[in-house]
């Protein structure tokens, strides 16, 4: 076997592959033109919301299929915000709404719109993670309660047209300003990476500290870390709410990047499709969660514009595969494989 | 108060229709713990199997009968090729399922086109009872559906297959050491809950849409009504179902449809919450 470059071997491989995807992300504008980098603004959003299903499925095991709650809950919110700060939408219109509803007159200052859009997620879910995530309630029933709660709201926000847009969802929305200019295509791509990249790091800081080793206890056994004294509860509840509002601030992202919100963002499928994400990547190891997310997103962009709908057939296969041969997931299986093999050879030795 | 009777006659039909789409999940998931996200997709494979075979002139009972061996075929195929692996795995069953249903969904697409077929209703005309006018096959679905659930409960509690199922549910390694095929069963009870799902496609058939993404929307609701039942029987299912629809149906006679269904669905989940082992099911330990 080829023995690695010494010098190459030193560098952790997390760190590479961190430093591999930015570095891709910084120069990707350098080789495409403005419709390419727009699309892939859309997807960087996209990123931040895997890497809140990692912190709580890949890191905590609470594998919730209600993420794209408070991800839709923020889109809407900072959607909506952005709407009634320039006057009233054209769907409110057409309902005779003449001036701003009350509810929705504090979203006319957009900072504060800003605020909500990610506080109101937050609250919901420490409200749901109070009831939802005590001893009570396990496995598989918090997945289909988290379901049933995305169905609730996929419902209300559908039938609302006079304050959602209905199944048209809210369209018009600008893109981000800074200090009262509005950012450019190429602009906005770079703003959505930088606050992408501080996400990750606040990530990498969280799962690095005692809560990070608390939170893996929890998700191999929960009664064991209770018994040693610490509060199963509150732990899950922290990263449940911490993870909404990663995924409240990734929906705000979105919907200023796409310009528009619709209904389907608060449903089942895309919480699904951020599982797989994660799970392609690899569970608990948010690069896998990037990592993932962007490949299956790239793939489904470039291969459905090659087979069309037949793409869907493709994805199926490859998280068959996946499922089959590499559980780990890809980046889980690169970060993981070997230093276990390294293990055991200098236990072999140790006792040879 | 004339809308009641309306209400609750609908009710009963809702009802049997929703205790049709998820008695399959009762033995997938009550029985054999198995999480399908695929559910729906069989009840696809049902509605597009009676679809075909009317096509071809059959008459609807026999292709109603062929929409669920098909189905049954499919899932008994699934089981062994992919299930079988994942037995007491949920995240990896989640996944594997998940995949098999956006397969299943592309498959259907990709031999049928996304364009609607529509099956026509086998019977035709009302039935009334004293001044109220039904459409005679609401009938044949509540028929069909108590129909069902009687089979099911005799091939359970009076066959030697059910007893194996029951018994690999209770004590799989014991009951493999009895000399039950757990392989084999495993299959078959699989298959039958597949199969049942496809039979609810073929009812439903002529009084929806058929279309390959169909099955998804009956997903959420059959995973409830099982689980308010008691996740394991066929009766609490029945009473599930008899219960979800009649509220949303009487709801909804006096309030916004809609607004009936998000209250019956946080009402599911208040029960999910305080009740994880289902409204009708006796205390166990």
């Amino acid at each position: 076997m080829k023995k690695p470059n010494p010098r190459l071997k030193n560098i952790p491989r997390r760190a590479a592959m961190n430093v591999l995807l930015l570095t891709f992300i910084l120069l990707y504008p350098l080789t495409a033109g403005l419709y390419r980098i727009d699309i892939m603004a859309k997807v960087i959003p996209l990123m931040v919301f895997a890497l809140s299903v990692d912190l709580l499925w890949g890191y905590t095991g609470i594998m919730s299929l209600g993420q794209a709650v408070p991800f839709g809950i923020g889109a809407y919110i900072a959607a909506i915000s952005n709407n009634v700060s320039v006057g009233i939408p054209s769907y409110m219109r057409t309902y005779g709404i003449t001036e701003v509803p009350a509810v929705f007159r504090p979203l006319t200052n957009p900072y504060l719109g800003m605020a909500l859009a990610i506080l109101i997620p937050c609250l919901l879910s420490f409200v749901i993670g109070r009831l939802l995530l005590t001893g009570k309630v396990r496995g598989v029933f918090v997945s289909l309660i988290t379901m049933a709660l995305s169905n609730v709201l996929m419902l209300a926000v559908n039938n609302a047209q006079r304050f959602t847009g209905g199944s048209n969802g809210v369209n018009n929305v600008s893109r981000p300003s800074l200090f009262g200019h509005v950012l450019s295509i190429t602009e906005n791509y770079y703003f959505v990476a930088l606050i992408a990249a501080l996400a990750f790091a606040v990530c990498a800081a969280l799962t690095s500290t005692k809560l990070g080793k608390v939170l893996g206890a929890i998700k191999v056994n929960e009664n064991r870390v209770a018994f040693i004294g610490y509060n199963v509860t509150s732990y899950k509840v922290f990263i449940y709410v911490f993870s909404s509002a990663l995924a409240a601030m990734a929906g705000i992202l979105y919907a200023r990047t796409c310009g528009m919100v619709s209904p389907s963002l608060t449903g089942l499928s895309l919480s699904i499709s951020a599982i797989i994400w994660v799970a392609v990547g690899g569970r608990g190891h948010l690069t896998g969660a990037l990592f993932g997310c962007l490949l299956l997103n790239g793939l489904e962009r470039i291969m459905a514009g090659i087979i069309g709908d037949a793409w869907e057939l493709v994805i199926g296969v490859i998280l068959l595969l996946i499922v089959f041969c590499v559980p780990d997931g890809l980046v889980g299986t690169l970060l993981t494989a070997r230093p276990k093999v390294k293990g055991l050879q200098k236990k072999e030795a140790a006792n040879g | 108060m004339a809308i009641l009777p309306i209400q609750l006659m609908n009710g009963l039909f809702a009802a049997s229709v929703l205790l049709l789409v998820s008695i399959g999940m009762v033995i997938i998931f009550g029985n054999m713990n198995v999480v399908n996200l695929a559910h729906g997709e069989f009840i696809m494979i049902g509605a597009y199997a009676v679809w075909g075979l009317c096509e071809l002139g059959l008459p609807f009972p026999f292709a109603a009968i062929g929409a669920f061996a098909l189905a049954a075929m499919v899932g008994a195929l699934c089981e062994r090729l992919v299930i079988k692996r994942f037995y007491a795995r949920l995240e990896e069953t989640l996944l594997a399922t998940y995949a098999i249903s956006v397969i299943l969904t592309q498959i259907a697409r990709l031999l049928f086109s996304s364009m609607k077929k529509l099956v026509s209703l086998p019977v035709s005309g009302g039935f009334s009872i004293g001044t109220l006018v039904f459409p005679a096959y609401n009938f044949v679905v509540i028929a069909v559906a108590v129909f069902v659930v009687l089979f099911v409960c005799a091939l359970f509690y009076k066959t030697d297959l059910g007893k194996k199922i029951r018994a690999i549910r209770q004590n799989r390694q014991m009951a493999q050491c009895l000399g039950i095929n757990t392989a084999v069963t495993d299959t078959i009870s699989f298959g039958l809950g597949c199969g049942l799902a496809g039979l609810a496609g073929a009812i439903i058939a002529p009084l929806k849409i058929v279309y390959p993404a169909m099955g998804s929307a009956y997903l959420m609701d059959s995973f409830s009504t099982v689980v308010v039942g008691g996740v394991d029987s066929f009766v609490g299912t029945a009473m599930a179902s008899g219960l979800i629809s009649e509220s949303t149906s009487v709801l909804g006679g006096f309030i916004n449809e809609i607004h009936a269904q998000i209250i019956v669905l946080i009402g599911i989940v208040l029960v999910l919450r305080f009740r994880p082992n289902g409204l009708f099911s006796k205390e166990k330990r």
